[in-house]
Formats: structure tokens, sequence, C-alpha cells
């Protein structure tokens, strides 16, 4: 099936997966805008909603498609509204309940009045998601001091940068955790020791604990980041948070913003779970083996959520989501499917 | 899917055998064919053809010989038949797979190296890779006629569920640089724990290398040249003829067999057995076949079709479970089926349309799609095939079978390796019969079975040491949940030829077209009397008429010693009497005198 040769493919970071999302979206209500003359913006909020239960559908576990979903999706909400003539008045935010009115009936505005606003809001929305990783670099470079020792695990792209952006300017210490069973910390170590004012250096994860009381940092990446502060990251960031919490360290987690989810955290969501044979050999028939790849962190363990639009407290995660999405995009539902959703018109 | 490739060269095919020529699965296997059984919901052919489509193979080449029909329309309708160039087709084949492969050479359809595999694999092997690999080896030494793979099951585990499971093993020498064979046998341990070993085949290896617990998981990767040789060679019929017959009496053409093994983190296994059903099942549901995981596999829109929650249980969004039903681990719940408050699954394949009822206790089961089991059961190790219904307060325990359409009555109570299949009786009139009745449940429509040759072996007694290999083909039928390994008794790579056919066929073929034969073989020889032919044309006679009956070697061997000795008494008692006398010919009878 294609998601078994997905791993075969080139790995794409997050934020250019979410361009991909948005460059198919705007072709698509392009599309749909010249084709149908009498489309109202319902229709169009309609056909984004299903492509996101589509791309829910496709792969359980990438949260970044059904965000990019939902951002193009509070454009047009947006956009719907300037365009019946009201004002942010008639938007019901958590500032402007009492004042707000009526809910607002997308199917009164026509879908051609939007258009050029719409694709000028997209094209900025592109231009934010392709230099995400950039802007997350400087603010996170930010908080390593000199001659400090970070402790990271595995392999992450947006750890790499920030780290990198770091050395630029000082010297500091590096210890990743060689996460087992693909052991991508030592991919991050080669990538480290190229960097000359970095003294990177390999442990196991299970050794994390014994190393914590020396570090004063903690600077992770995470798959997603749950709504209310959990997290889906790498396996293995859940034992050590702990342990940073026990000793009181720090925990700096670097993600751009289009990984933050509406959902909230819970055991339940969803995982993938990879071939116990790469932990043991032989199937034994009394043993239990699982391998699960990503970690489900309860909140609680994180201090600073460093983003691409600068620092963000646990506690304020809520008010980036308003930002970024509308509300009633928080939870979008599997029985909108549709038999045509499920079509890549375009990769 | 893919697209044919332009240089024919580059063309992969793959051949894949939808019969397995023995009645492992009998009753069960009557109306449905065993490429067709549902493992973890999805028709096992389909995990053969999920693989090979992963390997890149651009085409595929079917052979049944019975439920033509079923087959044909399934490969038609599967989303993995889509992912091939052009869609598996599917022909017939009437003998073991020697007759296939003839077909294959007449029609000129193979025109490359090509994969063979059987219908009920079940691997995640990198099938590419071996391809690759074989094709590297042809071009170094061009006799390579095939690539057997093996599964290896040792390595610090010996007694692994699957070696258990297997009916037979294997113990290989092969070269340790190239990979080439140079001795298979199956192994058996003689009483003092010794196994034997060819010193020709050892001598003429280069660097040797020694593997034990092999498993034959009758996959090949086979080179253009054998359609060919099975063509030129009448009597070969499986595998293992081709390959005893390169590796014993290899003069001419110089051809070798190469032997590849998985290990490590491959997973394959033939679900040739009721055994290796439950335990590939098992395996499945644990995700030791990733990435065939029974999320991925089931349908087009998979990753929506399951929820996956923890220990391994997958719950389809289509199906509903009560609140209070608890789902341990390594469960598999298929579309519209129903699981009744207070239900403790573990280990089980729910298919889709199944109900469970209140109550209910099932361990190590497997519901195929549309059986109905009621409130207050418990079912462990068991198997209930299509539309079968457990009514209320049963206990199936211990490897019972209930074959389709079969419901077995309120408060019954079946243990150990109890196969029930529908009785003659009308629809669905509860039995009158108070035997049945006792065992089977007031309400139930339904029979214990018993195959032809269960009478003969309650008639000669239950002894296992002594019996001939007929014998012993039927002790492993009858005994579908069958747990020893034959070791001791299996003959010498004996094939199945001797067993009756999965279509039904009671009586073994071995008594009905002997006597023909041997009448043949008794006119030859007069003929040759009377006629003076030299030895040689008598040879050539005998081995037409071998070939006419289609006798293999080793019965044609025991019957012309038997006939030839014969002949002379038959002679004198003609003299005696001058008219024809029909021969009766029984062995049993003239030796017990």
């Amino acid at each position: 099936m294609q998601q078994q040769q997905q791993p075969a493919a080139k790995e794409l970071h997050s934020n250019q997966l979410a361009m991909q999302v948005v460059r198919r979206l705007s072709k698509r209500l392009q599309k749909r805008q010249q084709a149908e003359s009498g489309a109202t913006a319902a229709d169009l909020i309609q056909m984004v909603r299903r492509e996101a239960v589509a791309c829910a559908g496709r792969d359980p576990v990438d949260a970044v498609s059904q965000n990019a979903c939902r951002r193009v999706l509070k454009i047009l909400r947006e956009e719907a509204v300037h365009s019946l003539g009201a004002s942010a008045q008639l938007l019901s935010s958590l500032q402007n309940n009492l004042f707000s009115e009526r809910p607002i009936d997308y199917s009164q505005v026509k879908a051609d009045s939007l258009r050029d606003a719409v694709s000028a809001a997209i094209k900025e929305l592109s231009l934010e998601l392709e230099t995400s990783l950039d802007d997350l670099r400087s603010h996170g470079a930010a908080h390593i001091g000199e001659n400090e020792v970070v402790l990271t695990l595995g392999y992450s792209h947006s750890v790499a940068r920030v780290l990198q952006t770091a050395a630029a300017t000082r010297k500091f210490q590096v210890i990743v955790c060689d996460s087992g069973p693909n052991f991508s910390g030592s991919r991050m170590l080669q990538l480290l020791k190229t960097v000359p004012q970095i003294d990177a250096s390999l442990i196991t994860d299970a050794h994390a604990f014994a190393v914590m009381s020396r570090v004063h940092r903690c600077l992770l990446s995470a798959q997603t980041v749950f709504a209310d502060g959990g997290l889906r990251a790498e396996c293995g960031t859940h034992g050590l948070l702990l342990a940073a919490k026990r000793h009181s360290v720090p925990v700096l987690v670097c993600t751009p913003a289009h990984k933050l989810a509406p959902a909230y955290h819970s055991v339940e969501r969803a995982n993938v779970y990879l071939n116990p044979a790469c932990l043991l050999e032989e199937n034994l028939s009394f043993a239990e083996v699982h391998c699960p790849k990503y970690d489900l962190v309860p909140p609680g363990l994180v201090t600073l959520f460093v983003t691409n639009l600068g620092g963000l407290a646990p506690a304020h995660l809520h008010r980036c989501l308003a930002e970024q999405y509308h509300q009633d995009d928080y939870s979008i539902d599997a029985g909108e499917a549709d038999g045509d959703a499920g079509v890549l018109d375009d990769e | 899917s893919m697209s044919k490739p332009a240089d024919e060269k580059d063309l992969v095919q793959a051949v894949v055998l939808a019969d397995s020529f023995n009645s492992r699965f009998a009753p069960v296997a009557r109306s449905l064919p065993r490429a067709l059984f549902p493992l973890a919901g999805v028709p096992l052919i389909d995990y053969a053809l999920n693989c090979l489509a992963d390997a890149g193979v651009h085409e595929c080449i079917v052979y049944c010989r019975s439920h033509y029909k079923s087959l044909a329309s399934h490969l038609a309708s599967s989303p993995q038949s889509k992912r091939f160039a052009t869609p598996p087709v599917v022909r017939n084949a009437r003998q073991p797979l020697g007759d296939a492969i003839r077909d294959l050479d007449q029609s000129r359809l193979i025109k490359n190296d090509f994969i063979l595999a059987p219908a009920d694999l079940v691997t995640n092997a990198n099938l590419a890779e071996l391809l690759a690999e074989h094709k590297r080896r042809r071009v170094k030494d061009a006799n390579c006629l095939l690539t057997l793979v093996m599964r290896s099951t040792t390595g610090g585990f010996n007694a692994s569920a699957l070696m258990q499971a297997q009916e037979r093993s294997f113990i290989a020498v092969s070269n340790a640089d190239t990979g080439c064979l140079r001795m298979l046998s199956p192994a058996g341990m003689d009483k003092l724990g010794r196994i034997r070993l060819e010193r020709a085949a050892l001598l003429s290896c280069g660097r040797s290398r020694l593997w034990t617990g092999l498993i034959d998981l009758g996959l090949a990767v086979c080179s253009v040249h054998v359609p060919p040789r099975f063509t030129d060679e009448f009597d070969y019929r499986s595998l293992d003829d081709l390959v005893r017959g390169v590796l014993e009496h290899e003069e001419i053409l110089g051809h070798t067999v190469s032997l590849h093994v998985l290990g490590g983190q491959e997973y394959a296994c033939r679900v040739s057995n009721m055994n290796l059903y439950a335990l590939v099942t098992r395996h499945l549901l644990d995700n030791w076949v990733y990435p065939m995981t029974p999320a991925s596999m089931s349908g087009s829109r998979a990753a929506t079709e399951h929820q996956v929650r923890q220990r391994n249980v997958y719950v389809s969004r289509l199906a509903s479970v009560h609140r209070s039903a608890r789902l341990e681990k390594s469960v598999l719940i298929g579309p519209g089926a129903q699981v009744g408050s207070g239900c403790h699954l573990v280990n089980c394949v729910i298919g889709s349309n199944c109900r469970v009822g209140d109550r209910t206790r099932l361990s190590d089961c497997y519901l195929w799609p549309g059986a109905v089991v009621s409130s207050d059961c418990n079912i462990s190790r068991s198997l209930l095939c299509h539309n079968s219904t457990v009514l209320d307060d049963s206990q199936l325990t211990d490897r019972c079978v209930l074959t389709h359409g079969v419901r077995v009555g309120p408060s019954v109570v079946l243990t150990n390796c109890r196969l029930i299949v529908r009785s003659g009786r009308s629809e669905d009139s509860a039995s009158t019969d108070e035997e049945v009745k006792q065992q089977l449940g007031k309400d139930s429509n339904a029979a214990v079975y018993k195959s032809a040759y269960s009478d003969r072996r309650d008639e000669a007694g239950d002894s296992d040491a002594d019996s001939g290999p007929e014998n012993d083909e039927d002790s492993v039928e009858l005994e579908i949940w069958q747990t020893t390994l034959m070791a001791d008794n299996v003959e010498y790579l004996s094939s199945e030829s001797d067993s009756s056919s999965e279509a039904g066929n009671e009586v073994p073929p071995a008594e009905v077209g002997e006597d023909h034969f041997k009448r043949e073989l008794l006119d030859v020889l007069q003929r040759a009397e009377q006629d003076k032919h030299p030895v040689d044309t008598m040879v050539v006679e005998i081995n037409s008429i071998k070939h006419a009956f289609c006798v293999h070697i080793d019965r044609l061997k025991a019957i012309l010693a038997y006939t030839i000795l014969l002949y002379p008494l038959l002679k004198c008692e003609k003299d005696d009497e001058s008219e024809d006398c029909q021969v009766e010919i029984t062995p049993a009878e003239h030796f017990s005198q």
C-alpha cells in the first residue's frame, strides 16, 4: 500500500507538508470557484472540511495536514465575515462574546467576492509556513546561554537548526540521547560534530536520569502539540521529561506553530506501532512485544513552547489556538467524509 | 497501480499456486477454497498478492484446481489485484505444481525469471531484493535453475511456536559463499538423536554451511528454464521433485539450485494447517508482519477503517462494541460486528457482521463473517465458519471447528478437536437423533464430522507406529488441529500425491486406478513373453503405461516387483484352467497368506 512505501520516499519536513496541503487546497478552491458560479462560502468551507477529514483518514498520526486545512478554513471564514460588510464585532471570540451578534450564515456570501482576498491571504499563509523554521531558529537560539549543557533526544530538524544557530555566537555542550530502536540520536550526533562550537556527546536513553542533574536545559521537539500542553513526541520523551521535572530542569519544546492541534491529549490518541522484530528477533510465544513510534506525553511537563511566533507558555496555548483556527473548526468529524474527498487532485 | 514496462526484459512476473493439493482443512475447504479463507478479516490470497505487489511484480498468474469461479470473482474485485499492471489471471491445473508449470510452458506466458509463491503464504520479506539477488547470481553462474527460499527458525529459541506447528522441517547444506544448495532433507532424528548427512554433498561443496530447522515456504525464484524442465520431466509433481532431481540426478545440464534463508526481522509462514492458521493470525494481530497490519490490509479506506487501541486491539469504526465489553489484547473486530455487554475478548478475530452476545468469554477464537455467538457462552481455541451459530450458554473449548451454517444448541459442551458439520437433513430442522441432541444441543442442525478414513482407522485400531504411509496421511487429515511434528512417520520428501483432493473426493485414488494399471502391466508382461520382446522394449512399454496412468515412480517399483513375481504364479494357474479369470489383486490379502 502507499503508506508502506512512504518511508522510502524523501522525508518531508512539517512545514513542507503543510505547504503542500495549502497549495493543493488553493488550487481546488480556485477550480471550484471557476467551475461553479453559484458557489457560496458555505460550499467552500464544506469542501475544505472534507479534505481535512480525508487527511486524517490517510494518516491518523499526521496532525499537520489537518492543521493546514484549519488555517485555510480560518481564512475563508474571516474573509466571508469581512465581505458581509460587518466589522470584527460580529465575530464571537473570547473577548467579544457579549457584543457578538447572530451566528454567521456563510451561504449568504458568494464565492466570487472572496476570491482575491482569499488568494492573497493564502499566499501570506504559505510564506509564513515557508519561513516558520527560520523564525523558530532565531527564537530558540536566544534561550541557550554560554557554556550551558543542553540535553536533547533523537534527531529533529528544528532542534538541529536551533543548536546550529546558537553555536554561531557561543560555545556550549550538547548531550544527545540515542533513541532506540532506530537510534536517530547518532544521526544528530554526526550533524552536531560538524559544528565547531558545540561539544556533542551521545548517551543512551536510560542514562538520561543520571546526567540530568548536570543539565541546564532540555531542548526537544514534538510531532504534535496538543491544546492542553500534552505532546506526541518521539519514543523516550516521556521518561526524559519526568526526569527533567524531578531535577527541575527547564524543558523547551521547539515546534513550529502549525504542529499545534486543537485536540486534547489522551493516551488513546493515534500512535504508530512498528515491527516488534526490531526489538526482539525471535517471536517468543509468551512475550508481548510493542514498539510504539511515539510517546503520548501528558500535560504539565513542559516549561516553554518555542514557536515561530515566539515563546509560548503552556497556559497560553489556547490563545495561540484561537488566533490560528476558528472555534467551529476545532473538531472535524469523521462523519463528514465523502466519496470523492479521498481523491488527491495533484500531488 | 503501476504500468507495464516497455521493455519485456523488465517485466516481473509471479505465479501463485492457489491449491495446495492436500486436505488439511477438509470439510471447511469444501465450500470455500483455502486461498479465500479470511485471515484477520482479509482473504488469505490477498497477503501473498500484497507482498508480490510490494515487490514490484507486474503480472500475476494464479493456478487453482477447484473453486475456480469464486477465486476468479475475488481476484476481479480485490483491492490488492488493482496494484498490478495487469489484473491477476486464473488458470486451471488438474494436478499439483507440476501440471501448473507445464501449462505455463505450453502457453509461453513466462518471459523472464519469475517468482513462484503459494497463495497461503504470509510474509513481509523483501521479494524485490530476492529477485535482484537471483538475477545477480544467474549472471555469475548461468546454471542456477532456481533459488529456493526458506525460513530459519533457529537462533536461541529452538522450540519456537512456528517450528512446532510445522508438519516437517528441513536440514540443508549449502555453500557458504554462493548459497548453492547441496543437500536438502526433512529433518528426522533417529532414536539416538542423530541426523543423516550426505557425504558426497559435503565433500563437493566448497565452504559449506549447515542449516537446521528450516521451514518450507513453497516460495522460490525460478529462472526461465524451469518450465521447460518440467515439461521434459514428466513425473515431476512438486517443487520437491525438481529440487531432488537437480540435487541427485543432475548429469547433463549441470543445473544448480540455490538456497536463500530468511531470518531475523523477516516474517514468513505458510498457513498450511489449522495450528498455523491460529498462530499466523496471532502474529498478524501482534504486528509481527509489519507493514502488513490488520489496519492497513483491510480495504481501500484502510486508515479510517479501524481504530487502533493499545495492546493491539483493532476495532472497526462500523462495529458496535458495548461499553462494558472488555477487549483485553490482540482483538480484531470487523465492520458491522456487534459485541454485547460484559464480554471478555482475548486474542480473537471477530469477522464482519458477526454478533457476540452478552457476558460471553471468547479467547483464541476466530469468527468468520456472519457467525453468531449468543449470551453466556465460553469459547476458546475454536473456529466458527461463515454463518455458524452457537446458542446460549454453550462451551466450546479446545479446538472445535464449526463449519458453514452449523447451529449448535443451547447449553452444550464441546471439547477436544471436534469438527462439526451440517448434518444431511433438511435445512433448519432440529435433529431428532437423541445422541446428537445430547451432544450438540436440542436446537442444532449439526453432526460430528467423520471422514471416510476415520471408519477404516477405527476398524484397524488406533496404532500410529505400525501403520503405513497411507494411514499417516489419514491421521493428519483427521486431526485438523494437529499438534505433533510427524517427523518420524513422514516418507522421504513425500509429495501429497496420494491424498484426496479438496473437492471432496472421499475415496483415495490409489485404490481405484491401480487395479487397472496392474492389469495393463500383466498384459505387457504377457505380450512380452509371447512375442519374445527384448528387455528394452518392455521397459519402454512399462514407462509409457506409467505415464498414461500417472503412477508415481515409487508406486511403480512396488507394483512392478510384485507383478513380476506374481506372473509365473498366474501362468501356472492359467495353464490349469483354460478360461480367462478375473484377477483380483490385493497385496494385503496375498501377503497375509
